[in-house]
């Protein structure tokens, strides 16, 4: 800015701004300082030709825009005349530039200048409005501005002198131009979508239109602008879309009479229906372009979100369910937790989209041969099933049914008195009354509780087709690979990404499922849990198999079916427990999750009834053995289930005696086989529980601890309570991932004693050293030393001799005429 | 300025020390303890001490002290080391083990202000020589003779400092008998001034031992070294110490935590430094040492979660070096303490390290890598399955010998031995399968030989005594076949490590 003044000086008066009378002009603090801080760069004022400027100003102009349009009448005329060889300076208008639509712009340079007095919006609106036709509201805005204009024409003209100085860089100018209307084009339609943005929200009936051209601007070239117009669109309509759905008027009810508001509601559904289908087909088209597949998602999601009863639904549902399983990360989970919300918020959309979803989803499944990402399946998850829908509004009903027949007998009863005519209204108003409800039944969509009914049942069997579907794929695929394991390779998402969220849901909806279908359900998981590593013994690793996790989930879900139907099903859960038992010796604990394993130790052997005594013996055992070898949060998890089972089971507790005279309940097996794998036949009755020895000195005290309890437990006395804690508890609380590792028990006692006073074999730690040695090192080291020392001297002499003959030359040299004097 | 020059090397007299001046010297202080001779003879050495670096002599401007050949250079140095300590303790009439509460007393000794300025330089000048010699022999003959007047050093503060700071130095970077005599000199001094030198020492020795461990070096048996010199320096305050590594092991959980819960690059980086495992190292053989003696269970407690949580945090077969290193450690404090650590989920992942069996053959050490992390390509060799499944047997081996004669041997070993049953199965290389296979044979015996001895035992899990009394007669004549190959296969890993 100081700069810039200090030019000013050898540039002849520019043309003033327009006027303003003397008296508007407010000095603001800030420009008094200033001036007095740099009075040096205001010099120039002092010699301001007056003369000329007051000859300029004596015409006065009535408004800023005649101004503003004579002064580029003139300066055409001007550029006519002279040519381009130079450009006129103009303080108010300088150097038009022509955009990328071809539009004029004015008064670029106050980018620059409003940098400089930080007033942007008003000239940025400015801007818009010396190319767009101005309505109403910004006219009168534009009046108010114009007084703020002229003030601040002041402080632009010495940026504008610089431009003219410039010319002679008519290159680089260029070049910079060019630039600065890049980025000014770009500010200027964010500007505009913001403005029209507001202007919708705060006025939507009216400006209804601006839709139109909001959308014309998101279809720039510029991706950015795009995005910004995508998004704010997105919430425009989020906020103007009405709370019911828009049914466009049949011709002929465009024919029928109606009044003027009528008309301005129909002109404004439709457009905003129209501008909606031009928005949806836009963000379908964008959303398969990988640059705008994010923000075209975010749309589709949010509207989904947002507006699921209004029109297009349909369409936007199939396009957010196409991308559930999209690799990329922010989509996937975008539209995944969209579905959810659909799913948890039926209330929105009366639990149509929810049977839709489902189906869509389903389709997908199939589609893919059950290779998606696991999220796509979780999403059932969020689902609710309600068991009572019908019987709470049918009570609703029959209590209604019976209020209204009191009201009626009432009502009957006064009717006799009341005459004809209050009849005859009194029909028609009820009339009126039913249509009014049907009408509002027909545009609320509020199904009632049978439809409702069967959508559950439709969104059910949907969801149970994919869980069976994805079931039945997993076992073809690990009875293909047996035979050709190279065949097929995992998809992107594993072997069986479906798998653990469908046991998940399984294990969920245990309730709603057929009792049909439980035996056939419970002959998959038998062969999926028992699908092994082991028994295939084959030497090629074999990824298509199931992990350890996975098959103890599919046993976890096995005795979740049969116990949320009140095992009222005979089914043989034995081949499970078998299972179980050699699946605890495969658990790993990196790769396996402890939590699965622990709840299966909850479910399957804790909350066990009716149990056989030799195969809880077997799995006593067998979990002890398995504390062992592994971390605390399995050894804890393993020690609660055997304290439990011992609880329960007081024969068991013979594992904890030494039986001299050997098993005596130790039935067919004699002998304890630890590597049997049927706990049938492992024989533990006739084993005793000596790991418990071992566990004892185990260095976690919590489990040290527990060992010693469990060892204590007497044989005779019957222990009624049982523990609280569960497996999962135990196995939470004490994986590493929870630990505090703060020391348990915080009584120490050091003894403080000093320890051996080493003064015994402080005489060893002492080298020998050899003197003779030593004094000949010593002696050497002296030489060596000495020989520099000598050397340093002599080198110090030969410098001093050196100084001196320096010395007494330049003696000489200083003082001849002493010397010859002398 | 010339004449100037002159006269200033006039004024200063010049003092040769001679053979035969020296030796009169020397007689006279070694027989009649004169104060007089021990003055000039202290000159001397200090002399000597700073010969080559100080040629003016500027602490006494008007004497210059020079040494006439290498033969009084050599006796002057050696007596006054030799003789300095018992002649100031026969002047004051100190005994040879009088501790620095006894010096701090001297102040009232009359004799204590004549003699205060001859010790304070003659331990300033040994300083400088152990500073300044070049030759190793002299700073640990230097470093020994001082180390017998360190209780002098209770009088001189400031000089004790340097003395920490100096031998902290040699102790790190020094070799052998240095680094040793050096360790030996913070001992003494932690040890006689404990109260107030004991944190200085620890502190400043724990810098540099963590300082460039990530560094590896040249020689490998400095950082043991100075582990287990620290671990010593450590075990004779037991009460300051236990705090210092409660804190520094809270200080490590700490850490882990964050790398368990946040799993974030810059926290596991942090875990898998050399900063970190030799900080773990330096505390498990604390520990290890100290077990015995004093109550840790809590710092053992927190120690093995923490080497656990190490252990997990890392999977897979890159990081087979560390998972070594720490079952090692589980091992170590287990045998020391006699406490049961379980260890044998962690070795025998090592058992499932997917290698491919035909990748090409590739002629490395493995034990040569000082990175935690294993390059990929390594993983593909033979040798490192082969060294997969030694480690594993050693480590498996160095647990069954705590446990092998332990009423519960027979179900410690069930699921090891079931896995490394089902690996012979599934492996392919012969050589392997003949180790695995003898290793599994000698276990077996082991089992039914305790379990034939339990058989006959007539108490149950609960009594406590007993089982602690169980087969500990033939754990002391270690005549079993197993325990003589469990040590076998201990001795071997530790043979190939000394070779390397």
């Amino acid at each position: 800015m100081g700069k810039s003044r200090r030019k000013q000086k050898t540039i002849p008066p520019p043309q003033l701004p327009p006027d303003v009378p003397e008296e508007d002009i407010e000095f603001s603090d800030e420009d008094l300082k200033f001036v007095e801080e740099n009075t040096d760069y205001a010099r120039f004022v002092t010699r301001i030709d007056t003369g000329a400027i007051n000859r300029q100003c004596s015409l006065k102009p009535k408004t800023v825009e005649d101004k503003y349009q004579e002064e580029r009448s003139k300066k055409k005329a001007q550029q006519e005349g002279k040519g381009n060889n130079e450009i006129q300076v103009d303080p108010v208008d300088v150097l038009p530039v022509k955009t990328l639509d071809g539009k004029l712009h004015y008064r670029t340079v106050l980018k620059t200048s409003k940098l400089a007095d930080g007033d942007t919006e008003e000239l940025e609106k400015d801007a818009f409005e010396d190319e767009n036709t101005l309505n109403k509201s910004q006219r009168r805005a534009k009046a108010k501005k114009s007084k703020k204009e002229a003030k601040k024409q002041e402080k632009e003209f010495p940026e504008e002198i610089v431009q003219e100085e410039e010319t002679p860089q008519a290159a680089v100018l260029a070049e910079v131009k060019e630039e600065l209307s890049a980025e000014e084009t770009f500010e200027n339609k964010k500007n505009k979508l913001a403005e029209l943005g507001m202007q919708l929200l705060s006025d939507p009936e009216a400006n209804i239109k601006s839709l139109k051209e909001m959308l014309e601007i998101s279809k720039d070239e510029n991706t950015k602008i795009v995005k910004l117009g995508l998004l704010s669109v997105l919430a425009v309509f989020k906020d103007i879309i009405p709370g019911y759905r828009i049914r466009l008027p049949t011709e002929k009810e465009l024919e029928m009479k109606v009044s003027k508001e009528v008309k301005k509601t129909r002109f404004y559904e439709s457009t905003l229906l129209k501008a909606y289908k031009a928005y949806l087909q836009k963000l379908v088209v964008l959303e398969k372009q990988s640059v705008y597949n994010q923000v075209a998602t975010r749309c589709l999601c949010t509207l989904l979100d947002a507006v699921p009863h209004f029109n297009y639904r349909d369409n936007l549902l199939i396009s957010v369910v196409r991308n559930i399983s999209s690799p990329d990360e922010v989509v996937r989970r975008l539209c995944c937790s969209t579905i959810r919300s659909l799913f948890s918020n039926e209330g929105k959309h009366g639990g149509e989209l929810t049977v839709q979803a489902v189906r869509l989803i389903a389709d997908q499944v199939k589609s893919q041969n059950c290779q998606l990402h696991p999220n796509s399946i979780e999403v059932f998850m969020s689902i609710r099933f309600d068991e009572d829908i019908g019987k709470r509004d049918r009570e609703d009903e029959n209590k209604k049914y019976r209020k209204n027949n009191k009201r009626n007998k009432q009502e009957e009863q006064n009717q006799v008195q009341e005459n004809e005519r209050k009849k005859s209204k009194r029909e028609m108003m009820s009339k009126i009354r039913d249509e009014v409800a049907a009408d509002y039944k027909g545009v609320t969509y509020e199904p009632d509780a049978m439809e409702r009914r069967k959508m559950q049942i439709e969104t059910l069997s949907a969801v149970f087709e994919t869980y069976f579907r994805i079931l039945r794929n997993t076992m073809y695929s690990i009875g293909e690979s047996t035979e050709a394991d190279t065949a097929t390779n995992p998809g992107a998402f594993g072997s069986h990404p479906l798998l653990a969220p469908c046991l998940d849901g399984l294990a969920k909806f245990t309730q709603q499922l057929d009792l049909d279908y439980i035996g056939d359900l419970m002959n998959y998981l038998k062969k999926l849990a028992s699908s092994s590593s082991v028994s295939n013994n084959s030497k090629q690793k074999n990824s298509k198999l199931l992990t350890v996790s996975e098959r103890l989930r599919c046993c976890l879900v096995a005795f979740k079916v049969m116990r949320s139907n009140l095992n009222a099903l005979n089914v043989d859960l034995q081949d499970f427990f078998v299972q179980l038992y050699n699946l605890l010796l495969e658990y790993r604990p990196g790769r396996d999750s402890g939590e699965v394993l622990a709840e299966s130790l909850k479910i399957m052997l804790c909350d066990d009834r009716h149990q056989d005594m030799q195969k809880t013996a077997a799995f006593v055992k067998r979990l002890a053995t398995f504390a062992l070898c592994f971390g605390c949060a399995e050894s804890m998890s393993a020690l609660v289930t055997v304290k439990n089972l011992l609880q329960r089971n007081v024969k068991c507790r013979n594992l904890l005696e030494n039986d001299a005279g050997g098993g005596s309940v130790s039935g067919s097996i004699a002998k304890y086989q630890p590597y049997a794998t049927d706990p049938n036949l492992s024989g533990a009755l006739a084993t005793v529980l000596w790991e418990l020895n071992l566990l004892t000195k185990h260095y976690h005290p919590a489990i040290s601890t527990m060992a010693s309890t469990i060892s204590g437990m007497n044989t005779s006395q019957n222990q009624t309570f049982l523990s609280a804690v569960t497996p999962q508890q135990a196995f939470a609380d004490y994986s590493l991932a929870k630990e505090s590792f703060e020391p348990k028990n915080e009584s120490r006692k050091l003894n403080n004693k000093l320890k051996r006073e080493s003064c015994g074999d402080e005489t060893k730690n002492v080298p020998e050293v050899d003197m003779v040695v030593l004094n000949k090192k010593l002696r050497e080291s002296f030489t060596i030393l000495r020989d520099i020392e000598e050397d340093e001297r002599v080198r110090m002499e030969k410098k001093k001799l050196l100084k001196k003959q320096i010395n007494v030359v330049k003696k000489k040299l200083k003082n001849p005429k002493y010397k010859k004097k002398n | 300025m010339q004449l100037v020059d002159e006269a200033e090397s006039d004024i200063m007299k010049r003092k040769v020390l001679s053979g035969s001046v020296l030796s009169s010297c020397c007689d006279l202080v070694d027989e009649e303890h004169s104060v007089q001779a021990l003055i000039s003879l202290l000159n001397w050495y200090r002399a000597a001490c700073h010969y080559g670096q100080e040629p003016s002599g500027i602490t006494t401007p008007d004497i210059y002290y020079d040494i006439e050949d290498s033969e009084t250079f050599a006796k002057v140095i050696v007596f006054v080391l030799q003789k300095a300590d018992h002649i100031f303790r026969n002047i004051l009439g100190l005994s040879a083990s009088s501790n620095k509460e006894k010096i701090l007393k001297l102040k009232n000794n009359p004799k204590w202000d004549s003699l205060k300025p001859l010790i304070k330089s003659f331990l300033r000048s040994t300083m400088h020589l152990v500073n300044h010699a070049a030759d190793l022999e002299i700073i640990v003959f230097a470093l020994t003779q001082l180390r017998v007047s360190i209780v002098f050093f209770a009088a001189f503060p400031d000089s004790l400092k340097k003395l920490i700071k100096l031998s902290v130095d040699l102790w790190v970077t020094g070799e052998g008998v240095l680094s040793q005599q050096a360790f030996l000199i913070l001992k003494d001094i932690s040890m006689v001034f404990n109260s107030e030198c004991f944190d200085t020492c620890f502190i400043n020795m724990y810098k540099a031992f963590l300082h460039d461990c990530d560094i590896p070096k040249a020689d490998s048996d400095q950082l043991p070294f100075l582990r287990d010199s620290l671990v010593e320096l450590c075990s004779q305050d037991m009460q300051k110490s236990y705090t210092k590594a409660s804190v520094s092991i809270a200080q490590l959980a700490k850490l882990l935590k964050m790398a368990l819960t946040t799993k974030n690059k810059e926290a596991v980086e942090k875990i898998q430094s050399g900063h970190y495992t030799n900080c773990v190292d330096l505390w498990v053989n604390f520990i290890a040492a100290n077990i015995q003696d004093c109550d840790l269970q809590p710092l053992l407690y927190t120690i093995v979660q923490v080497i656990n949580g190490v252990a997990t945090l890392f999977i897979g077969p890159r990081y087979l070096l560390l998972r070594v290193k720490c079952i090692q450690w589980l091992n170590h404090i287990s045998r020391t303490s006699g406490i049961f650590v379980p260890i044998a989920s962690l070795v025998l992942d090592m058992l499932e390290y997917k290698t491919t069996n035909e990748g090409e053959k590739q002629e490395k050490k493995l034990e040569a890598v000082s990175a935690v992390k294993l390059p990929k390509n390594w993983l593909k060799s033979q040798n490192f399955q082969e060294q997969c499944i030694f480690s594993v047997i050693e480590l498996l081996a160095v647990h069954f010998a705590q446990w092998s004669f332990h009423i519960s041997f027979p179900e410690l070993a069930t699921i090891p031995v079931m896995r490394l049953k089902k690996f012979n199965e599934r492996s392919t290389m012969e050589g392997l399968k003949r180790v695995v296979k003898r290793f599994i044979e000698q276990v077996e015996l082991n089992i039914e030989f305790v379990q034939m001895k339990r058989d006959e035992a007539a108490f149950s899990p609960n009594d406590q005594q007993s089982t602690e009394t169980f087969l500990q007669l033939e754990k002391r004549n270690k005549t079993a076949p197993y325990t003589q190959y469990y040590q076998s296969i201990i001795d071997k890993a530790l043979g190939t490590k000394e070779k390397k």
